[in-house]
């Protein structure tokens, strides 16, 4: 290479453009990401508009968008404070003893409505979880036309699925803070760790968004088991059961499992306790090492998209 | 940018690029029809060499064509232009900003609207909503779409998509404009319209590498054309000298130089 001055002047900005192939597959970093920086108003506006398409056209609008999380509110009610009374012939469940340890008497004596209150909170997140998985495995496909026509940093495809799915987190949020009062769940400090924890669940489903949106435009299939893939995932994990219900046995293994630090953490920050750190730290190990092996496999293939849809 | 000086002249340096392709076989891509092959020993993928060392300069406010049968490589010999495919040897240089106008046009998503089509296409390109304001309004009266901007793109009709795509395009102040069969865009009068447009950006000092099967056009607008042929450069020249050259190849048909190539 003759001219490496010129070289390091990158694809998208200035005046100067230079395309050439790239060092072992990936892009220049700094202009790379200098780029996204700057457009970063396009992945705003796409989830914009996608979000004003999905609802624009049925009669309720942009209700929706908090009625939905609501109405599934409204399941995990009948599901616990009214099926797990007369499930147990009309007498109160009682939490198993771990967990006893952690509530507080009100929270006991009120346990139908903390569960409620924890499966609604634990639920919602992993939806925004699943949600940027989902959406950022079609954000490529269906960026087709765009990218066929237009040079421009395809990681900002994923980015627009992700914040898109925080767009739609936000309103559950507003569903479940007075549940959290109804089921005199504690307000203090400690709840503040629920806000990391959500950080590390958008890093961490930004990193499979890539990964899996990546996979998709090589096999078209990978969105069609995806969902059930979703679903074991959410069994495994604390958000239908409180980290204390899992048999001592099965501990072990749980750190294999990403969503079990970051949904543990984050139940244990509403619940009024600081989550350990090893669910802290853990929680964020898994969502850099998810954002490294997903971001590296979507810039080093993102050339070949233009290729292959 | 002491290194540039020689460029002075040159919109679009195109040296020595290869661009190939691993296209894949199946028509539909999936996981389970891999993994068949593999079983089978099957190869899932092909090598296309779509383009193969091919070189020329465009010069600043230069009109360049390109012509050649299907398949000869125009339409990647494009977007590698355009930065959309990457060159797996090779090297471009564009001093300018460039716009494309490609077999596609805009439409990014069909459910959305004409209006939030061109933003999003805008603001992809780089542009801050500033810009894409400012030129909103010039894009919608010359495509004459009205009111069908705020409509989502599905209920447009062919002509008023490919409108909509010309008018986008010319309207990004390009120094360099890339068209790939878009010249057939609307009703004669709008691509007499269309074609005035063209003029203007050239007029501006600006530089067009045009692709396009009518030959009229290219022996019309062109200060310069090449011909490609099976992803080779095979002549470079004043436009006259290439169509009849290449108009002559196509009554003869397959000749001694198609079958150098393989």
């Amino acid at each position: 290479m003759n001219n490496k001055a010129i070289s390091t002047e990158d694809e998208y900005l200035g005046e100067h453009h230079v395309y050439e192939p790239h060092h072992v597959g990936l892009p220049p970093f700094g202009p790379y990401f200098r780029e996204i920086r700057r457009r970063r108003g396009f992945a705003f506006e796409l989830a914009r508009t996608q979000m004003h398409a999905a609802n624009t056209d049925t009669a309720l609008g942009q209700i929706w968008l908090v009625l939905n999380p609501m109405l599934l509110a409204a399941v995990y009610y009948i599901l616990t404070v009214v099926l797990m009374r007369s499930g147990n012939n009309g007498k109160k469940v009682v939490p198993p003893a771990d967990l006893i340890a952690k509530l507080s008497p009100g929270q006991v004596a009120n346990y139908g409505w903390e569960s409620f209150a924890h499966l609604t909170s634990s639920l919602f997140l992993f939806f925004l979880v699943s949600t940027i998985i989902l959406t950022g495995a079609n954000s490529v496909i269906q960026g087709g036309a765009l990218i066929m026509n237009t040079p421009f940093p395809k990681m900002l495809l994923p980015l627009s699925s992700t914040y898109l799915a925080f767009r739609r987190y936000l309103p559950t949020l507003l569903v479940y803070i007075p549940i959290h009062f109804l089921a005199r769940r504690p307000i203090s400090i400690n709840t503040l760790w629920a806000v990391p924890m959500v950080a590390e669940a958008v890093v961490f489903g930004f990193g499979l968004a890539m990964l899996f949106g990546t996979l998709q435009v090589y096999f078209r299939d990978v969105a069609s088991f995806l969902p059930y893939f979703i679903r074991i995932w959410l069994y495994l994990s604390p958000v239908i059961y409180y980290v204390e219900n899992l048999p001592k046995a099965m501990k072990p293994f749980m750190i294999l499992n990403p969503l079990f630090p970051i949904a543990g953490g984050y139940g244990e920050a509403l619940g009024g306790h600081a989550p350990s750190m090893q669910m802290v730290l853990g929680g964020a190990a898994w969502a850099i090492a998810s954002c490294l092996i997903g971001g590296l496999l979507f810039m080093s293939r993102e050339r070949e998209f233009a290729v292959r849809l | 940018m002491s290194s540039l000086s020689a460029s002075d002249d040159v919109a679009i340096r195109i040296q020595n690029v290869h661009v190939t392709f691993r296209a894949n076989i199946q028509r539909n891509p999936t996981l389970k029809s891999t993994l068949v092959r593999m079983g089978r020993r099957q190869q899932n993928v092909r090598e296309i060499k779509a383009l193969q060392g091919v070189s020329f300069d465009v010069h600043k406010g230069h009109v360049m064509g390109v012509v050649g049968a299907n398949g000869a490589g125009k339409s990647t010999l494009m977007r590698t232009v355009a930065g959309i495919l990457a060159p797996n040897e090779g090297r471009i240089d564009i001093y300018g900003r460039v716009s494309t106008l490609l077999a596609l046009g805009v439409g990014f998503n069909s459910a959305l609207s004409g209006k939030e089509n061109v933003v999003l296409g805008g603001l992809a390109a780089g542009l801050t909503r500033k810009e894409i304001a400012a030129k909103y309004e010039e894009i919608t009266e010359f495509a004459e779409l009205g009111d069908f901007m705020e409509l989502p793109m599905k209920t447009y009709s062919s002509g008023m998509f490919s409108r909509l795509a010309f008018a986008v395009a010319v309207h990004m102040d390009p120094d360099i404009l890339i068209i790939d069969e878009a010249l057939s865009a609307g009703d004669a009068h709008f691509k007499k319209k269309a074609a005035a447009k063209m003029k203007q950006v050239v007029d501006d000092a600006g530089t067009m590498l045009v692709v396009s099967h009518a030959l009229g056009v290219i022996k019309e607008m062109c200060d310069e054309a090449v011909w490609l042929h099976h992803g080779r450069l095979i002549r470079q020249g004043k436009p006259d000298e290439i169509i009849d050259a290449y108009t002559e190849f196509l009554n003869v048909g397959d000749n001694a130089l198609v079958l150098e190539d393989f």
